[in-house]
């Protein structure tokens, strides 16, 4: 079993209580490793030595990454090595002993307060083609996609053929790659889907934006994304991803069910589990 | 009928006899992350020289915070045998125009070398200096 969590904490200070939250979404969701965003190193430093009981041999190490991600890892994780990088993401590979390697892609994409959404798109593409070209280098293609894309599932970046070209169907996806003007391109399978509309199980997406006079508002929205290469689907269950709402009873959604900055961040943090 | 072919590996050549150096530094790498809750840890990385058969085996000091990681010590392992083996600072802690070196036939003598080694004064010196500018950025509650 792998299980990762990722959470953009919006710049929280460890003053202000993240790293204890943190620290119990560790515990609660037992997660090998830790990615965030908008994240200082005092936070993580101080998460360290939460999860780190002083003069005991640590469980947890910090992995150095040249992005703006901050990723956490289980000691017990033989090796975590950074094989591809850039300012918005990492990627890594997971030698794990006797357990299948994993390749992992933590991201945290350049704003929409910075950029447009085409500039978006365009980079999310750039990233695909990192991950494809780190599939090469590692022979295998048991990724996993995590982080704050700053893009919708929807999103040209992430739905089209030449981006992660990540699909909502798990039968879909199970046909590993679809032609399209005559090349081949590998499907991720995008879970994030089942989370739109209030029919989902938790709420309507990760972060909300109110619509401040804008013609097009969706309100809800889900930036944070998991998405997985069809290679892991036998390994993936219906409750393998989930947006956590709750951390050992601290409710991190305010009164009317949005990320509450006060006792959390603005975005909820997601989970992904796969039984390998 | 296929013949199976049997496995011609000598099995006394799959036991570790004692702890080898990579063993003994890992292990120094590791006991350094318990006392800082892995603000800083040691790690340690092998090299093959040219020759195949003889290897140098290095501790890194290794600060995330601080993204700082420098070789510390280095020991040299020969021939193929863990040992004896060349004890060897780098320069990190070397003074101007002086090395300090040690020669160690067992696992003993490398673990009193050491830990010689790091009581030596300018070891200690910038040890604490890592170790204290890692707590400045994550205080202890």
């Amino acid at each position: 079993m792998f299980c990762a969590v990722f959470w953009n904490i919006g710049g929280k200070s460890h003053r202000q209580g993240i790293v204890r939250l943190i620290t119990a979404l560790q515990r609660q969701e037992d997660a090998d490793v830790i990615a965030l965003a908008e994240c200082s190193d005092g936070v993580i430093g101080s998460l360290l030595r939460g999860l780190n009981a002083p003069g005991r041999p640590p469980e947890y190490t910090i992995v150095p990454t040249q992005s703006r991600v901050k990723v956490l890892a289980r000691q017990a994780i033989p090796e975590v090595r950074e094989i591809e990088h850039h300012r918005y993401y990492s990627i890594f590979q997971l030698s794990r002993g006797k357990l299948p390697s994993l390749n992992l892609a933590v991201v945290h994409m350049v704003s929409l307060l910075e950029k447009d959404a085409a500039h978006i798109d365009r980079e999310v593409e750039q990233f695909a083609e990192a991950i494809r070209k780190s599939e090469e280098t590692i022979s295998h293609d048991r990724t996993i996609v995590l982080g704050d894309l700053n893009a919708h599932p929807f999103s040209e970046g992430v739905a089209g053929s030449v981006g992660l070209h990540g699909v909502m169907s798990r039968r879909v996806a199970s046909r590993t790659e679809r032609p399209a003007s005559h090349r081949l391109y590998p499907f991720f399978f995008n879970p994030m889907w089942q989370f739109f509309g209030d029919d989902a199980t938790g709420p309507a997406g990760t972060y909300y934006r109110a619509g401040k006079g804008d013609h097009l508002a969706f309100y809800w929205h889900l930036f944070d994304q998991v998405l997985l290469r069809p290679s892991l689907l036998p390994f993936y269950q219906d409750d393998s991803v989930c947006i956590v709402t709750k951390i050992a009873g601290t409710n991190l959604a305010g009164r009317d069910g949005t990320p509450d900055r006060e006792s959390g961040s603005d975005h909820f943090p997601i989970r992904v589990r796969v039984n390998c | 009928m296929a013949t199976s072919i049997p496995d011609l590996w000598p099995p006394d050549i799959f036991t570790t006899p004692a702890p080898t150096p990579i063993a003994v530094l890992r292990r120094q790498g590791e006991a350094l992350g318990a006392h800082t809750q892995n603000l800083v840890h040691g790690e340690v990385e092998t090299t093959t020289n040219p020759d195949g058969k003889s290897f140098t085996h290095t501790l890194y000091l290794s600060a995330p915070l601080l993204r700082y990681r420098r070789p510390l010590l280095n020991v040299d392992q020969t021939q193929p045998q863990a040992y004896p083996a060349i004890v060897w600072e780098a320069d990190l802690t070397r003074p101007p125009n002086d090395r300090w070196s040690r020669e160690v036939a067992n696992e003993e003598e490398l673990q009193a070398c050491i830990q010689e080694f790091l009581n030596e004064p300018r070891v200690k010196n910038i040890l604490r200096s890592v170790i204290n500018m890692s707590n400045d950025v994550a205080p202890a509650e």
